[in-house]
């Protein structure tokens, strides 16, 4: 034990903090270039040194926020390779149990691949189980972590999203984002509904100046908007709606308007008009035909534009920097930069890096579970028939 | 339907939720009791103050793994050999040398340590040596909780944790004056932007508002503040005696109802506090005072000037008295090249951050603080041109000069605050031209190693030849303004007077500033320039800076002219281009802006 | 009626404030109070110099030039058809007709950007920088969609979702995110690609000091932006019928050849929407510059970022509203002067399959 436990000291000492980078990142790459060593194009090349620094970089930040900045400094590898303490055999058992699991979903996944697109149940079952597997090997570790005391991972984490208040601002976020979504998810599918499925004089017009609204940019509605909530109060209860989630809401919903009724009226326009007819016979007014049928109808255009909105809205940063100073209330992109502005006294960078960490989290988790819609919405809103 | 319906519900119930939500944050539930809104900056527990308010200069040679404290080390390893090697590896890290053999350890220590819990002790051999905040606090923590006998609180108050004072304050103050309630807003560095909407709105406009002079400038412009110091107009909240004498004058010091309020300041420190009321203020912001008057708008707590800091251990490097500071800008030059001949950097700084304070001290010295207002605002001598002086090109020269000699620390310009800093306590420069407020903000990254870094520090000499103000201060004044619109004016200025007084000095000693109050300890990081703070007068002083009395010209005229000309850019004005160009674009600005803004 | 909230909600908030901004551009305002002084068009004479308001009639007169010939080619030539030209060439005239007014206001931009020297220099360093990032950022924005686009769209490659969804999910993420994230990676101590240099014994690039800045900024901006663009154009590609390639094939085609030949025109629909979208989003971009450094000096600065520090400023207690409203206008218009040009341009290929 004590020859590894020397080995693993001078392993730690002499791999200096670039050289130990370097060779993760060699090996990396060589991996992948084998993986494909059938076809060495230039093509390749350039998306696999791409592909791989992307990788690097996210890597580098997980590893530097589960240290502390000493370390940062002098080894970056050292979170990791002091959890395998030899001393310990709990630590290392949990490190070969993630092992095992992170093997697992690579070759989970290769499998994967293979099925055919139609397969649609067992690419679900893989999907959860990969997801399933990762958020186990996560545990497992952090668990075996917790048992030794070795706290230090996950101190960053809980110091952000306690004291640096970033769990504060992701239920912010979530509230505000939700919030204006579903308003403007209602809105918006009424308005597309009524621009292409009614006939009323001005209809041209009306749509045309929501789609030239596209070209007004945020910033110029920044200053008046911000003159104008400063009028706008509720002497009763002395609200004011200038530092409130409630006012960025409504604001968010506004501005997103016009992309919404621009992608919703494309998909509109592409619904059959004789259920409406049909509709009319049966004495339904306009709003009820709209409601009961085509609402429904529209579902996975909806959806789409759902969470596109929501997406935007979530990494919103102009307006929520200018319109929420309260500390409370602020949104996670503009917490994580003053996070930024703080940690410029500190020089803690782990800590900031827990705190991008947590800022990607949510989104990325998403963008997992939905990436088929996300990608299937891209298309489909930008190429029209 | 059903799902539109849904929809619709769902949308309504989180639209009402968050408004709701919303509107709790507004409502201040304190019935019965007079609420005093206090917007400040960083509050107990925000990263700022957790991370800004580093340990205070007493704790860290006291701490049992610091640099003379060799026997705990050994007792350490006696006690437990399990962590031998990494207790070794500790010390080397931290002072980059190897543990010393050990001799006979204190059998007390030994028996000390043997009492702690082997988790502990790891825990706390991989944390070895390290002086960052963040170690430490975890450390205390982890003691805690092996060793459940302790309190947490008492071994969380070894650290004399800024926060603690500063809710300390307002848990006093409210039990002291049961019938109000103090609201704390931390709104982050910068108070008076995040209050921003509320002074437009005139609604829920804080009582009281801390920040310094340059941040609180508006303020005092457009009188938005009230002025402490001269009589009041009557009106809602304002008590008989202020309409008379004013605040200054007419309350007593919280300690002593037989001083005034005035006399609890320095002189100098209430003088610095004045605003002087310029044109543009009585005639287009609408500042009802007459012109050229000093009004108080900010009533101090701290103050702060800028001195430069050097690294004694350099001084002894180079066979220098550490205490010999340089007399003259000469003396300051060589000691220069001697640290940079010795192998070390001379000047640390951070890119544009704090450059120009450097030219700032060079013209004071050489050409004087009137003369330099003159050109600033338009008036005789110009930078360039006829009407010049020919020391501002000759200034220009010399900083060139300094560059050019690599006085300043490699890879300068793209460095960010606060590298430099950090630079300078680990040891690697000799100089740091800075405020006041350094030794706390480096407490936590410097080094404590005596061989490393001893902190000193001294006002920029003055140059030989120069018929400027050669030994003049600056100084701001960081302190408290009662904003006008605020609702509750007698509960702010008590609790102003509460903040002021003495009794709360601990907080401000805790803090390592310069204190504006009589009878608080001067830090002791800045000892070298006690005396002469403590005894000054106001003649001592310069004025404020064109910072403060040109905004704009220094914003848009002196910082982008600068921006070409200090750090290393491909596209650098030479110091006559540099000078030309001051003096071209102050004129446009004149013409366009006007002068003196 | 259906359409109404949404009227109402959009005139509230969006409508009215924008026709507002253009009112308040013409006041100076700080912001702390409600007053706000009258100066009529000083804001703009400070921003674009006394230079163009004397020039005023020149310019408007070269404008109106410009608008007319415009006028005549789209709507009266075909009209009254007295030259008796073709249906071609007046169909060719129409799609060109707009061509000398963009080309004269082109004109009018880079006289002021490059010939005029009084006025705000900032602010014209602001423009520059926009459009460098436009045109820099636009080629390599784009150079790598097609590279990425075209290594996925080839049939052998193993693991390319895990590709998409490497090279997409940084467009997916929060700009600050993004701008956090480089910043730290280009720190000339710690960061990552200095650690990475150093380990190859290569020196230390400076890559945040004044004269980098800007383009560690725009790689920044195109390592997060590529990968929408990308999927974009990979459902272009996906679009295009197969026997097109089949029959180019049996050609005996080149790969190469079929790129350009095939591939490229038939999603030229798609690359005129990206580029639509890149030229307008590049005149906007906020987020990822504001984020990335506290301070900016005028080689890393762009307009709105700008606008913001004047407007909201907190570093330097300088508190101009109308002013940087002003800016925001000019802002408006140069946007819109763009999406009118890119549409025409548009509107000149129609591809039949």
């Amino acid at each position: 034990m004590a020859a590894t436990e020397q080995l693993i000291l001078a392993a730690t000492e002499t791999i200096e903090a670039p050289f130990m980078i370097l060779v993760w990142f060699t090996v990396g790459v060589v991996i992948l270039a084998a993986i494909e060593w059938t076809r060495l194009a230039v093509l390749y090349a350039v998306k696999t040194l791409w592909v791989s620094f992307s990788v690097l970089a996210f890597v580098w930040v997980v590893i530097t926020s589960m240290g502390t900045s000493a370390d940062f400094v002098q080894h970056p590898g050292r979170a990791l390779t002091q959890f395998v303490d030899p001393n310990c055999p709990l630590a290392i058992a949990a490190a070969v149990v993630a092992l095992l699991l992170v093997g697992g979903i690579v070759a989970l996944s290769y499998r994967t691949g293979r099925l055919s697109e139609q397969a649609r149940t067992a690419r679900r079952l893989s999907l959860i189980a990969r997801i399933v597997m990762g958020a186990a090997a996560v545990v497992v570790v952090l668990a075996a972590a917790h048992a030794n005391g070795f706290d230090r991972w996950t101190v960053n984490y809980s110091r952000a999203w306690s004291i640096a208040r970033m769990g504060n601002y992701m239920v912010n976020s979530a509230l505000i984002s939700v919030g204006a979504v579903g308003l403007i998810m209602l809105v918006a599918s009424m308005a597309a509904y009524a621009l292409t499925r009614l006939e009323f004089p001005g209809r041209e017009a009306v749509l045309y100046s929501f789609i030239a609204a596209l070209a007004i940019p945020g910033q110029l509605t920044l200053v008046p908007l911000y003159l104008m909530l400063r009028t706008w109060r509720i002497e009763a209860i002395d609200f004011v709606f200038m530092d409130s989630r409630f006012g960025l809401t409504i604001i968010y919903a506004a501005g997103s308007l016009p992309f919404t009724i621009f992608l919703l009226t494309g998909f509109f326009r592409s619904l059959p008009g004789e259920l409406s007819e049909s509709a009319a016979i049966d004495g339904c007014g306009e709003m009820a035909t709209f409601r009961k049928i085509y609402f429904p109808l529209a579902a996975p255009g909806l959806t789409t534009a759902a969470i596109f909105n929501f997406i935007f809205i979530w990494n919103e940063y102009n307006f929520a920097l200018v319109f929420i100073t309260n500390p409370e209330l602020k949104t996670l992109p503009v917490g994580l930069y003053y996070l930024t502005v703080t940690q410029q006294y500190a020089a803690e960078w782990p800590a900031l890096f827990a705190g991008i960490v947590i800022l990607f989290a949510p989104t990325f988790s998403i963008f997992l579970v939905l990436q088929k819609q996300i990608i299937a919405g891209l298309t489909l809103g930008s190429v029209k028939g | 339907m059903r799902l539109f319906n849904a929809l619709i519900a769902t949308v309504a119930v989180i639209l009402s939720g968050v408004l709701l939500w919303d509107l709790m944050q507004e409502k201040l539930a304190y019935p019965g009791k007079k609420v005093i809104i206090y917007a400040g900056m960083f509050g107990p527990g925000e990263p700022m103050q957790l991370f800004y308010a580093g340990p205070p200069a007493n704790v860290a040679p006291e701490h049992p793994f610091g640099p003379d404290t060799i026997e705990y080390w050994h007792a350490l390893r006696a006690a437990w050999p399990e962590v031998d090697a990494a207790v070794a590896k500790g010390y080397r890290e931290c002072f980059g040398r190897p543990l010393p053999p050990p001799d006979e350890p204190d059998p007390q220590l030994v028996e000390q340590y043997r009492g702690l819990k082997l988790d502990y002790v790891r825990r706390l051999a991989s944390a070895l040596g390290r002086f960052d905040r963040s170690s430490r606090l975890d450390l205390y923590r982890a003691f805690a909780r092996a060793h459940p006998r302790f309190e947490a609180q008492m071994i969380l108050t070894f650290e004399g944790l800024h926060p603690a004072y500063t809710i300390g304050a307002f848990e006093d103050f409210v039990r002291l004056h049961p019938d109000y309630a103090v609201v704390q807003r931390w709104d982050g560095r910068w108070v008076l932007s995040a209050n921003r909407g509320r002074f437009l709105t005139g609604s829920d406009v804080p009582d009281l508002i801390t920040g310094s002079q340059n941040e609180l400038r508006i303020l005092m412009r457009e009188n938005l503040a009230l002025a402490l110091d001269q009589p009041l107009p009557p009106g809602p909240g304002i008590k008989p005696e202020w309409v008379e004498k004013g605040i200054l004058d007419s309350e007593t010091a919280y300690d002593d109802p037989s001083r005034s309020l005035r006399s609890e300041f320095y002189g100098w420190v209430v003088d610095r506090a004045r605003y002087e009321i310029s044109h543009e203020d009585r005639h287009v912001s609408g500042n009802p005072y007459p012109v050229g008057q000093r009004v108080m708008y900010l009533l101090p707590r701290m103050a702060q000037t800028s001195v430069v800091y050097y690294n004694r251990v350099h001084f002894k490097m180079i066979d220098r008295d550490p205490d010999d500071i340089p007399e003259t800008a000469a003396e300051f030059e060589q000691i220069c090249r001697q640290t940079l001949a010795a192998g070390k950097e001379p000047i640390a700084q951070d890119g544009m951050t704090y450059v120009t304070d450097w030219w700032g001290e060079l013209v004071t010295r050489i050409i004087g603080d009137d003369a330099y207002h003159q050109s600033v605002t338009g008036g005789l001598p110009r930078f360039a041109g006829p009407d010049a002086d020919p020391r501002y090109i000759e200034i220009a020269q010399r900083l060139r000069r300094w560059r050019d000699e690599n006085f300043w620390m490699k890879g300068f310009s793209a460095s960010k605050w606060p590298g430099a800093q950090r630079d300078f306590g680990t040891g690697r420069c000799t100089f740091l031209h800075t405020g006041t407020w350094l030794p706390t903000e480096i407490a936590g990254t410097r080094s404590w190693d005596p061989e490393v870094f001893d902190l000193g520090c001294f006002f920029f000499p003055p140059v030989e030849d120069g018929t400027g103000d050669p030994y003049k201060m600056n100084c701001h004044v960081q302190g408290y303004a009662v904003p006008r619109d605020g609702d509750e004016h007698e509960g702010a200025v008590l609790l102003l007077r509460y903040l002021t007084s003495r009794a709360q000095k601990a907080m401000v000693e805790k803090l390592n500033y310069i204190p504006a109050v009589k009878g608080v300890a001067f830090p002791p990081a800045l000892r070298d320039i006690e005396s002469r703070m403590v005894n000054a007068t106001a003649d001592d002083f310069l004025s404020e800076g064109p910072q403060w009395y040109s905004p704009k010209w220094f914003k848009f005229v002196f910082t982008e002219t600068a921006n070409r000309f200090f750090v290393i850019r491909s596209d650098n004005s030479s110091p006559e281009e540099f000078v030309e160009e001051l003096e071209r674009r102050s004129q446009e600005h004149y013409r366009k802006i006007g002068k003196g803004t | 009626m259906l359409l109404a909230p949404a009227v109402v909600l959009f005139v509230t908030f969006v409508g009215w404030p924008a026709i507002q901004a253009f009112w308040i551009a013409l006041h100076t305002w700080t912001g702390f109070s409600p007053r706000a002084e009258w100066v009529g068009l000083q804001n703009f004479r400070l921003l674009f110099g006394d230079t163009v308001f004397e020039q005023a009639w020149a310019i408007a007169g070269v404008i109106a030039l410009g608008a007319a010939v415009g006028l005549i080619c789209q709507f009266f030539l075909p009209r009254f058809n007295s030259l008796g030209l073709s249906r071609r060439s007046l169909g060719r005239i129409r799609t060109w007709a707009w061509m000398p007014l963009l080309l004269l206001l082109a004109g009018v931009l880079f006289w002021w950007l490059y010939a005029v020297t009084d006025g705000d220099s900032f602010f014209r360093a602001c423009v520059k920088n926009n459009f460098m990032y436009m045109v820099v950022g636009g080629v390599f924005h784009f150079l790598y969609a097609f590279l990425f686009a075209g290594a996925l769209n080839l049939p052998n490659l193993r693991g390319k979702k895990f590709y998409r969804t490497m090279i997409f999910f940084p467009s997916f993420i929060s700009v600050v995110g993004v701008a956090v994230l480089w910043q730290r990676m280009y720190d000339v101590r710690n960061g990552l690609l200095n650690s990475l240099l150093q380990a190859i014994s290569i020196e230390p690039i400076e890559w945040l000091s004044a004269d980098h800045m800007f383009y560690a900024i725009i790689s920044a901006g195109v390592w997060a932006g590529v990968g929408s663009q990308m999927i974009l154009l990979v459902a272009g590609m996906q679009r295009i019928p197969p026997t097109y390639f089949e029959a180019a094939r049996v050609d005996g085609a080149t790969e190469r050849h079929v790129f350009l030949h095939i591939t490229l025109p038939m999603i030229k629909e798609v690359i005129m929407i990206t580029l639509t979208l890149w030229v307008i989003g590049s005149l906007k971009v906020f987020g990822l510059v504001q984020a990335f450094a506290i301070t900016h000096d005028e080689k890393s600065s762009v307009i709105s970022v700008r606008q913001y520090e004047l407007a909201f400023s907190n570093r330097d207690n300088i508190y101009q509203m109308g002013f940087a409203t002003a800016m925001a206008v000019v802002l408006l218009l140069l946007i819109v002067i763009l999406a009118m040009a890119l549409r025409n341009l548009r509107g000149r290929d129609e591809l039949e399959f």
